[in-house]
């Protein structure tokens, strides 16, 4: 897929994250693409940020170098289309997981917070069951999609 | 349309019927520690412990409330759930999510799961103080990320580790290793650290579990 192409379907992707209130994962991938990839390949010219000698100026015959590169259009969609996954894919088979695998397999879980500004919540076999159901779709698609970023 | 286009819509499609209220940063943190939790228990169960889940009353409960933020052992703002883990002929345990204890320089820390005596924990409820790190079987530290995690982290746990006496604590991770990884390997004698705790990556799960069927397989033997 061209970088172009790439970059559209980011933020895209970045704007209906936003509008369905998963921003935290925007934020978490955009400080991810901030710090930048490290490396221990030598980058090509004009590709570096920064460089890490890990032995100082000691005299060694092997100094580890490494390497903070920038994230290719490519990486960030991959980087995006990864943390979608972590958060939509895998919390719901947790939940999933706890309901079904502790003691007397409860209905609902409750998470209760004592801080006023924390929101509490719960977890129920329903809402679960929807959003594995859910999240299995959306599997499928972002494996398609990353077959078409790779293309 | 172009097919990307039709992967955009469909998956906007699924967000939209998707209930996010549990898809927050800290409710997807606080889903995390319970599922460690529940990992926590099947080691146990493996290792022939009984186990029952209890209220602060220490009745025996079905109605499941874990904290939705860090808070005291004998908080009564929720009817909050622990485990009792029994060995025969051994001092009784309890395993809690996201409770204060007190380190060896009187500071309060936030453990995510500990797994503390039964003795102790009791007193703390009676008397409203706080445990003590040396009574903690099982420290667990569970950082759920959507990228990878970022160094300080490890530091912090690092830095955490020096203040407590716990018998062995975990840093456990949904993400792969990265520089944390590497940082934590390093050095490593009273903690151990476990990355791609998801539960589809059955390896890594069932490696975490191994090492806290370990901790419970000397606790019964001690």
């Amino acid at each position: 897929m061209e970088e172009t192409k790439c970059n559209e379907i980011f933020e895209q992707l970045k704007t209906s994250l936003k509008d369905f209130k998963l921003n935290w994962i925007v934020e978490q991938v955009e400080n991810e693409i901030r710090i930048g990839k490290l490396s221990e390949e030598e980058p090509e010219n004009g590709d570096i940020k920064y460089t890490f000698d890990f032995y100082d100026n000691r005299q060694r015959p092997k100094s580890k170098m490494s390497y903070i590169k920038e994230y290719s259009a490519k990486d960030k969609l991959i980087l995006l289309l990864n943390a979608i996954e972590e958060v939509i894919i895998n919390i719901p088979s947790m939940e999933n997981s706890l309901l079904f695998n502790l003691q007397d397999k409860p209905f609902h879980i409750e998470f209760y917070s004592e801080d006023p500004n924390i929101n509490s919540f719960t977890i129920t076999r329903e809402t679960t069951l929807k959003n594995v159901e859910l999240s299995r779709k959306l599997n499928i698609l972002l494996d398609e999609l990353r077959i078409e970023v790779h293309k | 349309m172009t097919n990307n286009n039709i992967f955009l819509q469909e998956i906007n499609n699924i967000f939209g019927q998707l209930i996010t209220t549990n898809l927050s940063s800290t409710a997807t943190s606080k889903i995390y520690e319970a599922y460690i939790f529940s990992i926590i228990i099947q080691a146990a169960r493996n290792e022939n412990a009984q186990i029952v889940l209890k209220d602060i009353d220490g009745n025996v409960t079905s109605n499941i409330v874990f904290r939705g933020a860090p808070g005291y052992i004998f908080s009564r703002a929720a009817r909050y759930t622990f485990a009792e883990i029994i060995f025969p002929g051994k001092p009784l345990l309890e395993a809690h999510v996201s409770v204060r204890v007190t380190g060896k320089s009187g500071v309060l820390h936030e453990f995510d799961i500990s797994v503390v005596y039964q003795t102790e924990a009791e007193q703390c409820r009676l008397q409203q103080r706080v445990p003590r790190s040396s009574k903690v079987l099982i420290e667990v530290e569970c950082k759920f990320y959507s990228t990878n995690l970022q160094l300080i982290l490890a530091r912090a746990f690092r830095g955490l580790l020096s203040d407590i006496s716990v018998t062995k604590s975990f840093f456990v991770t949904n993400q792969s290793p990265g520089s944390f990884g590497r940082f934590l390997s390093y050095g490593k004698n009273k903690w151990e650290w476990e990355h791609n705790i998801v539960p589809n990556l059955d390896n890594d799960v069932n490696r975490l579990r191994s090492q806290f069927q370990s901790v419970f397989k000397d606790f019964k033997v001690s």
